[in-house]
């Protein structure tokens, strides 16, 4: 990416809520091939990649609470 | 030629002070709400009580609009300086080098709710302008706050595709967990808040902070 020092650019641009049904059955075909890593089980990966440490109990604890805040 | 190019330049200069004014005028014939909003205790220490005012009119001014909207203000007079409108999940302006100079610069934009209230990828680019010392991002029902004192542009290049990645994880995993599309969407906007404010915070470079208030 390249700064034109004369003429700053703004822009912000956001994850869109989906309402597409078919994005819906893509992200089932995913969760349900044993050959893709999905969810949390990517994040790990990402994070290795990022040589980061994962804190697996953190966001275990966060996907818990994330329900019972729904309700479920 | 000279002279063309200088009528041609002052010509350009007018246009944009005339629609500035439109998109400022636009913006303050928004009705303020009647609803939820922050209180001042949950900005930065250094924002006062007319940068404050400032917030507080923007989120109620905002919150039904189905397309987003930008101020540029000053966090210590409260003043706006500029002003855009956009379209449902964007919105961008232009300014020149040196605009700002002399004032405390901070951001806010607004997330409509057909799209998520948390940074997305293209939230970022803070990290590219060393006049913006804060980009504030409101929805219905938080408000998102990430302060950034000085540029990084691989931190910004970095963030682009973590922010996409820690998306996709929590999207996938709230798929996982239902196939209620309003429980779907919940979880999904829930973790990837949770997923965002720990990367951002835990890389913990000084001046650099990502917070999120509820109303």
């Amino acid at each position: 990416m390249t700064i034109n020092l004369d003429n700053y650019f703004s822009e912000f641009e956001t994850f869109k809520k989906i309402s597409n049904p078919k994005e819906y059955e893509k992200v089932k075909e995913d969760i349900n091939n044993p050959y893709i890593l999905t969810g949390i089980d990517r994040l790990r990966v990402f994070y290795e990649l990022m040589g980061l440490e994962f804190d697996e109990d953190f966001f275990k604890k966060a996907v818990e609470d994330c329900c019972r805040e729904y309700g479920v | 030629m000279y002279i063309k190019n200088f009528i041609s330049n002052l010509i350009n200069v007018l246009m944009v002070l005339v629609n500035y004014k439109s998109e400022l005028d636009k913006y303050m014939e928004l009705k303020v709400k009647d609803v939820p909003s922050i209180k001042k205790e949950d900005l930065p220490n250094e924002f006062s009580e007319k940068a404050f005012k400032t917030i507080d009119d923007f989120i109620k001014k905002t919150v039904e609009l189905n397309y987003e909207c930008v101020i540029y203000f000053d966090y210590i007079t409260g003043e706006i300086l500029k002003c855009a409108f956009g379209e449902l999940d964007k919105v961008s302006l232009k300014f020149e080098n040196n605009e700002f100079r002399g004032h405390f610069v901070a951001s806010i934009h607004n997330h409509p709710f057909n799209v998520f209230s948390p940074p997305s990828a293209r939230n970022f680019g803070i990290f590219l302008r060393d006049f913006e010392d804060y980009e504030l991002i409101s929805s219905y029902k938080e408000l998102w706050i990430l302060k950034s004192k000085y540029t990084d542009e691989k931190l910004m290049l970095e963030l682009n595709v973590a922010s996409i990645e820690l998306f996709k994880s929590a999207w996938e995993q709230a798929n996982k967990i239902s196939e209620n599309i309003k429980m779907v969407e919940f979880i999904c906007e829930k973790l990837y808040g949770i997923f965002l404010l720990k990367y951002i915070n835990d890389k913990n470079i000084n001046g650099i902070q990502l917070t999120k208030k509820e109303y």
